[in-house]
């Protein structure tokens, strides 16, 4: 879905749809939609609250549009993202801190994972290796799963997911540190690399 | 180089932000460290795992369908000014000084109409008054009036009634005013008009 009208950037497609082309909203949308919900579904984990935040982030681009100075459309969107993420977990009652671990009570994302709506299709894919790092993922403090996320999902850069989280490089780059050094002590043997 | 910073360096790196000179200090660091090029292998792996693993299902076509029409709402809904371009913005401007500009000349046309459809009253009335009062009508007065017999008629018909005549006299007489201005008339009585049709032929 990537190459799709990779000639056209998407400063040309916000620019063509400030003029009225929905169709190159059709197309900034039809780019993004995989990357996007990846990482929305991995920090929601039920596909219909990912589905209803997916919307929610259209929504407020569409009416934002005019004030899109962003260079990168994808950082733009996943800011707007983690806004709608941490207003919905903190209206929630039995919210939990952003920074709560799965140890001190935070979303065990596995658990929802499991308890979302899946597709018989997406079940006949789902393998062990999916199962385990989903697991392991969900398992990753919020902020940490995050960076892992935005690293991952959506090739954004740390400069670029610094500046959505509102911390410097320096914390970012801490946070991924932090959140591989725990995947690679869940994944194991059995899914790490061979040893030297 | 130490640890930390050579494995911020390999997460650096993978995003193109490591600059060209930590790059070197960084390869020089992975060739004396085993743990350093380890963790690089690890997250290469685990980076692997997660692009080829974790969830890749898109939004349902319902979300996407009403994304659209939401685009489309905003869209026909969004100001002028932001939907044009530069250039199509100052066609529209033109077109609109263009329409003010004709305007403005027809309405100055009319005023023109309308100045000169006065003046042509004015002449009329000071040519029914030279007839009122018996004074000799100039021959361009007289056919200013015949231009316009019926504006002059009821003129004199409204000046007749105010100085107490009817002004029956003149209804529907084509003929009631004189084409043939070349005699004097009698206006010293108001019988004139009595008289007309003897010297109207």
């Amino acid at each position: 879905m990537d190459s799709v009208c990779a000639d056209e950037d998407d400063d040309a497609l916000v620019a063509m749809y400030r003029r009225g082309d929905t169709g190159a909203l059709a197309r900034l949308v039809d780019r993004y939609r995989i990357k996007l919900f990846a990482f929305i579904l991995g920090m929601a984990g039920r596909t219909d609250d990912a589905d209803d935040i997916f919307q929610e982030v259209w929504f407020r681009a569409i009416d934002k549009i005019e004030k899109y100075k962003d260079k990168n459309f994808l950082a733009w969107l996943t800011r707007i993202a983690h806004n709608l993420i941490i207003d919905r977990w903190r209206g929630r009652k039995d919210c939990v801190s952003f920074d709560a671990t799965v140890e001190e009570g935070g979303a065990d994302f596995s658990e929802r994972l499991a308890g979302s709506a899946a597709t018989p299709d997406q079940e006949a894919e789902s393998s062990d290796d999916m199962k385990c790092i989903s697991a392991a993922v969900a398992a990753l403090p919020p902020e940490q799963r995050e960076v892992f996320l935005m690293r991952m999902k959506e090739d954004l850069s740390f400069k670029e997911i610094a500046d959505i989280q509102g911390v410097s490089i320096s914390t970012s780059l801490a946070r991924m540190q932090y959140g591989l050094a725990k995947l690679r002590s869940m994944l194991g043997d059995e899914h790490g690399p061979e040893r030297r | 180089m130490n640890c930390e910073s050579a494995q911020q360096g390999i997460l650096l790196n993978y995003t193109g932000e490591l600059a060209a000179d930590q790059h070197l200090e960084l390869q020089d660091h992975l060739k004396g460290c085993l743990d350093c090029r380890q963790y690089e292998s690890d997250i290469a792996h685990i980076t692997s795992l997660a692009q080829k693993n974790l969830p890749t299902a898109g939004p349902s076509q319902e979300t996407v369908g009403r994304i659209m029409v939401a685009g489309r709402r905003a869209g026909t809904g969004r100001p002028v000014f932001f939907a044009f371009p530069a250039t199509q913005w100052l066609a529209a401007a033109a077109g609109f000084l263009v329409l003010v500009a004709g305007t403005a000349l027809l309405v100055m046309a009319h005023d023109r109409r309308d100045a000169a459809a006065h003046g042509l009253r004015m002449s009329q009335m000071s040519t029914i008054m030279t007839i009122v009062s018996g004074e000799e009508i100039p021959a361009s007065d007289a056919a200013l009036l015949e231009n316009a017999k019926p504006d002059a008629r009821t003129l004199a018909r409204q000046i007749l009634q105010v100085e107490g005549l009817t002004g029956d006299e003149l209804a529907d007489d084509e003929d009631a005013i004189p084409d043939d201005d070349a005699q004097p008339r009698d206006l010293q009585s108001r019988s004139t008009f009595d008289s007309r049709p003897e010297e109207c032929v």
